[in-house]
């Protein structure tokens, strides 16, 4: 099962990366290119480690440790 | 044919569509058991200012959304700041609702199912009607809110055979901090989630009132929500309602009629999938948007794809389990209070005085 979810999740950014980013950096445009390749690398990392069940660090934590500083519900 | 904008009723019915979204499933707050319903009303009424401020901000700054407006503000650094925030925002929403969604599916439907695929099914959908742009959107609103309306009807009326008026009895049994602590909880879910509507502000004709727009959509959005609590209220009690995650699900599951009409909760589902696929839409528009601005992008619709790429590797990590997802509505209470209060006030005021400071110009060279 582990590797199926594998397999989608790459086929996923494979077809991202075929039907969207090429077409979206076609013209040229530098920044749109850039800041698209870092938040596609980002995402897929933080997917493929959780595909592993490597345990990605949550934003949640640090929101309940900043909230629980002020107020403890 | 696409046009930029949205006509009003389209703007109403997004908002309608927005704040019941995962609520409608979800219910509103159970602590206040037999209560709750006193706490809808009571969220609804204090949400009041804080609308008229996002809609006030709206008819300060015409055909304008947010991340311009803080630019116009609070110039280029603090403007920076203020959009990556807002971006934060839609981008952890989004995440909080697909999550909300794919453990609904997998408590309810399929258990054996891994989460991702059932989030990548659904994001791909958002993805399509994100990209489609928000016309469709609002067409979309318009007939997912008929949808919404026509099943929560339904589960009333079949559920008429197995509601109990003694289920609200007593009333008033929890205390005011109770109540008070649910109404706050569902002032900042959902009612003031609609700040994000201030990203789609662009979309919005500056002949058309912004007042009316915020206005009409939080009060029929909370009417949905009110009938629904007290739908679960009557059908369930205060002991099953402070039991269930999804107590809108386990009414629908009590449904009989006559033996032949049964497990209709499915349709329960549907309201969720509607609801949630408009919620996430605007989230990820608004986190589009904010994005393109941050980077100054001329094409929001190019970053459509890897922001939600984002919300989902983001959906994927939030938590470990139900628990800890349910747990988070308290923190979120509070997390939320920058977002929704901090930063809309802040604008409203230095709109006001950019405002009064250009009347008094225009005055002195008169």
């Amino acid at each position: 099962m582990r590797r199926l979810v594998t397999f989608i999740v790459i086929a996923l950014y494979l077809a991202v990366i075929f039907f969207d980013f090429i077409p979206s950096i076609k013209n040229g445009d530098k920044k749109t290119c850039w800041v698209y390749s870092v938040l596609l690398a980002v995402s897929f990392c933080v997917l493929i480690l959780y595909t592993f069940d490597i345990v990605v660090p949550s934003p949640t934590g640090l929101i309940r440790h900043l909230v629980e500083t002020f107020y403890k519900p | 044919m696409n046009s930029k904008y949205i006509t009003m009723r389209q703007a109403i019915c997004i908002i309608v569509v927005y704040i019941c979204g995962s609520s409608v499933v979800l219910g509103g707050n159970s602590e206040a058991g037999q209560d709750s319903w006193i706490s809808m009303l009571l969220a609804q009424i204090i949400v009041i200012p804080m609308v008229l401020v996002y809609a006030r901000i709206m008819k300060l700054f015409p055909e304008k959304n947010i991340y311009e407006v803080v630019e116009i503000l609070f110039g280029k650094i603090i403007g920076k700041i203020v959009t990556l925030l807002m971006l934060w925002y839609a981008i952890h929403l989004a995440a909080l609702v697909l999550r909300n969604f794919s453990e609904f599916i997998e408590i309810t439907s399929l258990p054996e199912t891994p989460q991702l695929p059932l989030m990548i099914i659904m994001i791909l959908v958002i993805v399509y009607v994100a990209k489609s742009g928000a016309e469709v959107l609002g067409k979309w609103a318009l007939v997912s809110l008929f949808i919404i309306v026509f099943i929560m009807s339904l589960t009333i009326v079949l559920l008429l055979n197995q509601v109990s008026f003694d289920n609200f009895l007593p009333m008033m049994n929890h205390s005011t901090k109770t109540i008070l602590t649910g109404s706050y909880e569902l002032f900042t879910f959902p009612f003031a989630e609609t700040v994000l509507f201030l990203a789609m502000a662009d979309y919005v004709r500056k002949e058309d009132s912004p007042v009316r727009i915020y206005v009409w959509g939080e009060t029929l959005g909370a009417l949905i929500l009110l009938i629904v609590a007290l739908r679960n209220i009557a059908a369930l009690g205060p002991a099953m309602l402070k039991a269930e995650y999804f107590p809108s699900y386990a009414a629908a599951r009590i449904i009989s009629v006559s033996d032949f009409l049964a497990r209709i909760e499915g349709s329960i589902s549907t309201n969720f999938i509607l609801g949630g696929i408009t919620k996430i839409s605007v989230c990820i528009l608004a986190a589009s948007k904010g994005l393109s601005s941050l980077f100054n992008i001329q094409n929001y619709k190019k970053m459509i794809f890897p922001v939600s790429l984002c919300v989902l590797a983001l959906c994927s990590i939030l938590y470990r389990n139900t628990m800890e997802m349910i747990n988070f509505l308290k923190i979120y209470a509070v997390y939320a209070i920058p977002f929704q209060i901090i930063i809309p006030v802040a604008i409203w005021v230095g709109g006001e005085i950019r405002k009064s400071i250009k009347a008094k110009a225009t005055e002195t060279s008169a």
